[in-house]
């Protein structure tokens, strides 16, 4: 018990002074730090996991789109991938996709992952992060949301309740 | 009539069938339409998600010998053999999006040989001591680009009692390559002071504050690196006190310390993806403090991944370093500060580490765990004056 009291009081002292450097910081959007709201998705081709050269830019024409950057070291990344499988069923029927792209690994890698763990939504491959650094997209995840005009409407960490409000802003439904 | 009963009859099957495909035709729809709200996509929101669960045995076993140490010949150097053992259980947790929880708790089990020749200070508590501590770390992402850190931690043993705290603030720039994070620290430590003849003189108190100025950068898709400023302030009781002095005289004197330390030290990093799956980490630091220590480390680092589940590290470490000035083996009596603690002599050391992990896929199928770790290490540090330590440890834990 001797122990415990100065304890509890420097852990109280201490979320005072974060809660005073909180109030100092401000708060700031949480969204579209990295990549800049309005810009377009570059027109790169990209190969598919199932073996199609396909550009993301036309695989989302004319419909709102999700696109999470994942790798398979990344356990945030993985630990997503259910709920990017629910959100690619949901979407599909609402006119909307969601895309994958595996960001830094080869295709071996992201096969041998895939063939353990489908997923639900197309994944397609930049191994040489191409894709990530042309959206200035450095860490991972990363999720992009795009209107049916192509343009960034939203860029986060995670698959978050503000990506999936942006997602679902962009398919034009309430929750 | 017959035709207006007709008419009846199909209007009714009509009516029914119109009314099955409507019935039908929306439950269909409804079943294409899975709900996109918040929690059918992201799940029920847990209070407490448990990421990560540690187990960690290390044994560290040091031998070699010290002129603070009295178990030796008089006026000569001690044994300074020493054994640790140190279980540890590292938990990590989030609660809710933007809050992580980081608790440590090693626990040591210390035999020490040192003191086994009477009458050295602290007999008892040195020969068989146990210590444990607390480290709890909680992180608060503020913003996407500021990530606030407290930490505390508590270490408690049979005579000594210490408290940490410590605050960070980090800043992500707008493409986040580049973070700037500021911190400071306050540590108090509370002893019971023996002199070398194993008498107690009441407490002493010590205090360490530090703050610190660190800058990393991704210098290029696979490179990043890191400078990192450290000004510690130490005042109080600052030596052993139980630590012996040889004097001209063939006698023991108790060491001591100035009551005040002014510690700098500058820290670079770099780390490099290397293409064949694996990692390069360069480590420099510089040290300076005004017991007129003057030190440089160098750190080289080899990761490699061998497979999806395992990798392999191999380290080197250099250490150079002044001696205090006011280091002696020799002392007249009364002389003060005067200290024979190998730790302030003017040394050289290495460190050559190796250690093999493994993360093994278990598909929530083990204890719901994503990942199962398991890995081990040794090390060995030995230096110019007489000391060696051989450190084993061995892990294993999930990642949830």
């Amino acid at each position: 018990m001797r122990g415990r009291l100065p304890l509890l009081a420097l852990r109280t002292l201490g979320a005072l002074a974060a809660l005073a450097a909180l109030a100092s910081c401000g708060a700031r959007p949480t969204s579209g730090a990295a990549c800049p709201i309005g810009t377009t998705i570059p027109p790169l081709e990209l190969s598919s996991i199932d073996g199609r050269r396909l550009r993301v830019r036309d695989e989302v024409a004319g419909k709102p789109a999700l696109i999470a950057l994942w790798a398979t070291w990344c356990d945030p990344c993985v630990r997503e991938l259910d709920a990017l499988d629910r959100l690619a069923l949901a979407a599909a029927p609402r006119g909307g996709v969601v895309v994958g792209v595996s960001v830094g690994e080869d295709e071996e890698t992201v096969r041998a992952f895939l063939t353990r763990r489908p997923v639900a939504f197309v994944d397609v491959l930049d191994p040489s992060l191409a894709f990530a650094r042309a959206l200035d997209l450095v860490s991972l995840p990363a999720v992009v949301v795009l209107d049916r005009e192509g343009r960034v409407v939203y860029a986060g960490e995670t698959l978050d309740r503000a990506a999936l409000t942006a997602f679902r802003a962009a398919l034009g439904v309430r929750e | 009539m017959p035709s207006v009963k007709r008419s009846l009859v199909l209007f009714v099957l009509v009516f029914v069938t119109t009314t099955l495909l409507v019935l039908t035709g929306s439950a269909v729809v409804r079943a294409e339409m899975a709900p996109i709200s918040d929690e059918a996509i992201l799940g029920r929101r847990e209070p407490i998600v448990l990421e990560s669960l540690l187990a960690r045995y290390t044994y560290f076993a040091q031998d070699g010998s010290g002129y603070q140490s009295k178990a030796g010949p008089p006026g000569g150097p001690g044994s300074e053999w020493l054994h640790v053992h140190e279980p540890q259980v590292e938990v990590v947790f989030r609660q809710g999006d933007r809050i992580r929880h980081r608790l440590w708790l090693p626990i040591d089990i210390v035999t020490a040989a040192s003191p086994v020749t009477k009458p050295d200070a602290v007999s008892a508590a040195s020969r068989y001591n146990q210590a444990v501590a607390l480290d709890w770390t909680t992180s608060y992402r503020a913003t996407r680009a500021v990530t606030l850190s407290l930490r505390e931690g508590v270490h408690v043993e049979r005579m000594f009692r210490s408290y940490v705290l410590g605050l960070s603030a980090s800043f992500a720039s707008e493409n986040e390559d580049r973070t700037f994070t500021v911190g400071v620290s306050q540590t108090n430590d509370w002893f019971d002071v023996y002199d070398v003849t194993g008498r107690r003189h009441g407490h002493a108190n010590r205090s360490t504050s530090g703050v610190s100025f660190a800058l990393s950068q991704v210098l290029s898709p696979t490179t990043i690196g890191e400078l990192n400023y450290g000004l510690t302030v130490q005042a109080g009781e600052l030596g052993n006190t139980w630590g012996g002095v040889p004097t001209n005289t063939g006698d023991r004197d108790s060491e001591s310390y100035p009551g005040r330390r002014l510690r700098h030290a500058l820290v670079g990093r770099l780390a490099q993806f290397l293409p064949w799956n694996g990692a390069a980490r360069v480590f420099g630091r510089f040290y300076d403090d005004t017991y007129g220590i003057v030190a440089f480390t160098m750190e080289l680092e080899l990761l490699q991944r061998l497979s999806r589940a395992i990798y392999v590290r191999a380290s080197y470490r250099a250490h150079v370093q002044s001696g205090a000035t006011f280091y002696t083996t020799r002392t007249t009596p009364g002389t003060s500060p005067a200290t024979a603690d190998s730790d302030l002599q003017e040394l050289g050391a290495r460190t050559l580490g190796a250690k093999i992990a493994f993360d093994i896929p278990t598909g929530n199928t083990f204890l719901g765990a994503r990942t199962t770790h398991l890995d081990v290490a040794y090390e060995r540090y030995f230096r110019t004056n007489d000391l060696h330590v051989d450190v084993i440890s061995c892990a294993v834990g999930f990642r949830f």
